[in-house]
């Protein structure tokens, strides 16, 4: 079920009425029965995998739930030496409990999401020696299995360290898992964030109520306007890629940039907003990326709850393994602190960025395009210091407007290089779009390609500068807000307007979005990232 | 403390670290400082700090750090 529908939005206010109107304690189960048939309506087979799955990941956190119990009663009345000393033996029992949980749920992800990938590279090798051809296997992939996966590593690997405990009843387990506002598209959320709110009970909150439903109006303006406007043009410049040549290019790059960053981040306002309806607040997995002044900040601000889960998962523990700690303490003798430690990062940097764009799917594209990021951060953090004490022996100001602007122009630029590494459909028609770029002629397209009347072209342009005005200058009020230190959101300073103000505002959005935007099934581009 | 001192500083030099307590918080050290200074305690005391006690808690400020290092050791 698309959630720019009609059908949605029905499915919604009944799970919502019965969640008001059912007792309090049975609220946890009634969302995952909503959930459940969110889930069973993209396929029973989806759904049968995931319970699959969560069966085997609460088996073996039983498991280490029995284990963490008998530690702590070990080690009650000890002293803190003798307690670690405890906690440190229990633990290295535990991991095998760890290891079959990952092997599990990697497993899954790895077979049914790139299996094809290997056996259409092994197909590619056979082909150079005429060997012939594996066939492909017709494999299921579970709607949002990149992002509940994470969700149950996340889970158990937090119970491994002992940092949450686990979750005794089953169904309130995968209520967290499938619930469905997170489960499409994420944010990935960690256990003891989301948990406590899905199983508390909650009271109609008329206010939270009224935010939750802005929230969803202001993402249905992000994706059914700019973002399925913008889709427009860009599908017709990168599917048809070798019809063009020049800087057409970077311009659909920009529109993309756009576009990929309305769709991913409206579905992030329209699921936020949905949850905070039923009382429960889903963290913020986008802040503004494109007012950045590096990749790195970039990064701080995009999906953020991937990059923490990359961060907390895969970078700390590999850059603190015993190799890498060697190599950090080698690297800083030999080249100073500041770059030495960043060259000693740059393999779990690296690592990171091809296990990002691998997650975005089986391409050579995702791949490259996770390479092309992580070769720029380990160069930024390398070069940081050095650049800044070039940049004051040569007197540039660098605490000034303009040279933030100038840092945020050069982010977003690389940013645009990468979508079109990460958009075109090969790497050879990513390498043609980016050298055709660089010669500064431009094949003006036709406006018919993209539209059957000028008219409609003209209607489509100008709604999207609008739009763009619009959403450039309420992002510049969120980041001023941000920078002033006030905890006010746009939604809290609406909330304290005059009721005919707000109404007047609402009423607006609602009629942009039912006459300009695109929706309802099979009328707008499908997200972005539920492909993911 | 002084020694775990001079270790901090060896790392990021020109940080407060005998006064400042949020060192994490307040982005005075990031992720690559906070790897940096468990490489050097693991090359100069033989310590590994397990990855479910890398928390900003535990970095936040030399008091803390000592804290956490007297507990491993």
């Amino acid at each position: 079920m698309s959630i720019v529908s009609l059908s949605f939005l029905l499915f919604l206010a009944i799970s919502l009425l019965l969640y008001y109107i059912l007792p309090k304690k049975t609220q946890p189960y009634a969302l995952l029965a909503a959930s459940t048939v969110f889930y069973a309506l993209s396929g029973i087979g989806n759904l049968i995998i995931v319970t699959v799955t969560m069966a085997a990941v609460y088996f073996f956190s039983r498991l280490m739930q029995k284990n963490l119990d008998e530690t702590e009663l070990l080690t009650k009345d000890l002293d803190r030496k003798q307690a670690r000393a405890i906690k440190d033996e229990m633990k290295r029992k535990r991991k095998k409990y760890l290891v079959w949980s990952l092997v599990t749920i990697i497993g899954v992800l790895a077979v049914l999401k790139y299996t094809n990938f290997v056996i259409a590279n092994i197909n590619d090798i056979l082909g150079i020696m005429h060997l012939g051809k594996i066939r492909g296997l017709d494999l299921v992939i579970p709607l949002g299995i990149s992002f509940y996966s994470f969700m149950m590593i996340s889970y158990i690997t937090d119970l491994y360290h002992g940092k949450i405990s686990a979750e005794k009843n089953f169904f309130k387990y995968a209520a967290y898992v499938l619930y469905f506002p997170h489960v499409m598209q994420g944010p990935i959320a960690r256990h003891n964030i989301v948990a406590p709110q899905l199983y508390a009970e909650h009271k109609f909150d008329y206010d939270m109520f009224t935010k939750g439903l802005w929230l969803m109006l202001w993402g249905y303006f992000k994706k059914t306007i700019i973002a399925d406007g913008f889709a427009v043009f860009t599908d017709v410049i990168f599917n048809g890629w070798d019809k063009y040549h020049g800087v057409i290019f970077i311009v659909a790059g920009i529109m993309y940039s756009v576009q990929i960053y309305c769709d991913f981040s409206g579905c992030m306002d329209i699921v936020r907003g949905a949850s905070e309806c039923f009382g429960i607040k889903l963290s913020q997995n986008f802040e503004r990326p494109y007012f950045s002044q590096s990749l790195p900040e970039f990064w701080r601000r995009w999906h953020i709850s991937l990059g923490a889960f990359f961060k907390d998962y895969i970078f700390y523990p590999v850059s603190t393994s015993k190799i890498f700690l060697k190599i950090n303490t080698g690297a800083r003798k030999i080249f100073g602190s500041e770059v030495g430690r960043s060259i000693a990062s740059s393999v779990p940097i690296l690592s990171v960025w091809i296990l990002t764009g691998l997650w975005h799917g089986p391409s050579w594209n995702f791949i490259c395009w996770g390479l092309f990021h992580g070769i720029l951060i380990s160069l930024s953090t390398a070069f940081e210091q050095p650049i800044e004490k070039l940049s004051d022996k040569l007197h540039i100001k660098r605490d000034c407007f303009s040279f933030s602007l100038i840092r945020i122009f050069r982010t977003f630029f690389l940013c645009v290089i990468g979508r079109i590494i990460f958009i075109a459909p090969s790497i050879k028609a990513s390498l043609t779009m980016l050298k055709s770029s660089l010669s500064l002629s431009i094949s003006l397209p036709n406006i018919y390609d993209f539209c059957e009347t000028k008219w409609h072209f003209l209607q489509l342009g100008l709604t999207l500068v609008i739009s763009c005005v619009i959403l450039f200058f309420v992002s510049l009020a969120q980041e001023l807000m941000k920078k002033s230190g006030s905890t006010m959101t746009v939604r809290d300073w609406l909330a304290k307007q005059n009721i005919w103000f707000r109404w007047m505002i609402l009423l607006a959005g609602l009629c942009a979005v039912f006459i300009l935007g695109n929706y309802g099934a099979g009328a707008g581009r499908s997200f972005i990232y539920e492909q993911f | 403390m002084d020694e775990l001192i001079a270790l901090l500083k060896k790392v990021k030099p020109n940080v407060d670290f005998e006064n400042e307590d949020g060192l994490v918080d307040r982005g005075i050290l990031d992720s690559l400082d906070v790897i940096s200074i468990i490489a050097e305690i693991s090359d100069k005391y033989g310590i590994a700090i397990p990855n479910d006690e890398i928390i900003p808690d535990n970095f936040n400020s030399a008091e803390a750090l000592k804290e956490l290092l007297d507990d491993l050791m």
